[in-house]
């Protein structure tokens, strides 16, 4: 896949994955891998950009007698997913033509 | 290969990166072999599901930034108003431009004398002249021989001295401006 469409695309999945409440690193590549493989090498350059971007917050709390990070999300992650959402369609749009049936001569 | 191998690894290859950023990296990937182990894994699979620290290295330098070297100390030019306000500010300064002044006052007395003379030789053949004139009409011509004398003399030096103040002058004029530069010079630097 394109770097640039998978890059987006992992950053959506991301925002995603703590949309509905927050969540650790370790559990967000378990609840993406069900649809996308990603390695802790690719997640930590998109959390860390998805932060340095406003789009979530970092906070750390201990557990099991050790500290976790906890990423939650903020209003400009939200807006970075309705966007996606909105710019899909457009692909789809794109897809179809694409991937249109060859007319027979 | 142990966490502690693993954590020690990354570190030496994020070497570039700030301290914080170093220490956020080496958190995260220690959090992660945690959960994995957490969940079931031994150290060793942990860290091998993980990947290598070089591919680890690799991912984080390719996408956080390095921080640039501390800037070089910005070197301001040193204006008027700031020269300015060092000297009204420091009443070691105005000492420094009085000594400077009274220097320039003494040079200056060379030029000064050497108009006096040129003066003096001018009154004395302007005085000759008159006194020669005198001596004419009283009838007593040795007299005037000896005022005619006197003021071929005196225009004689006057021309002499006349060029020679304008000389010493201009001279005196470009030692002042190498004295006022190079007293002013310190200062510049230390505005700078």
């Amino acid at each position: 896949m394109d770097i640039q469409m998978k890059r987006g695309l992992l950053e959506a999945a991301v925002l995603s994955a703590i949309r509905d409440s927050d969540s650790w690193g370790y559990q967000i590549i378990k609840d993406m891998k069900p649809y996308v493989e990603i390695s802790e090498s690719t997640l930590y350059p998109i959390l860390r950009r998805l932060e340095a971007s406003g789009c979530l917050t970092v906070r750390t709390e201990e557990f099991g007698g050790r500290l976790r990070k906890y990423y939650h999300i903020l209003p400009a992650g939200r807006e970075r997913l309705d966007a996606f959402r909105e710019d899909w369609k457009e692909v789809l749009a794109v897809y179809s033509f694409i991937v249109r049936e060859e007319k027979t001569p | 290969m142990t966490k502690a191998d693993f954590l020690n690894a990354l570190a030496h290859r994020l070497g570039a990166l700030s301290e914080i950023d170093i220490a956020r990296s080496l958190d995260y990937y220690e959090e992660m072999i945690d959960d994995r182990m957490d969940d079931g894994m031994t150290e060793e699979e942990a860290v091998a599901a993980a990947g290598s620290p070089e591919d680890a290295a690799r991912e984080i330098l390719l996408n956080i930034p390095i921080p640039p070297p501390d800037p070089a100390p910005v070197k301001r030019k040193p204006d008027g108003g700031r020269i300015l306000l060092l000297i009204l500010a420091s009443p070691l300064l105005i000492v420094y431009f009085a000594l400077v002044l009274c220097l320039l006052a003494v040079l200056w007395c060379v030029p000064i004398v050497v108009w006096a003379l040129f003066v003096s030789a001018a009154a004395a053949a302007v005085g000759g002249i008159i006194a020669g004139a005198a001596s004419i009409a009283e009838g007593n011509l040795l007299h005037a021989a000896f005022y005619l004398g006197l003021t071929l003399a005196g225009i004689g030096l006057a021309v002499l001295l006349y060029f020679a103040s304008a000389a010493v002058t201009k001279a005196f004029a470009r030692l002042t401006v190498l004295i006022v530069k190079g007293a002013v010079a310190p200062l510049r630097r230390k505005g700078a």
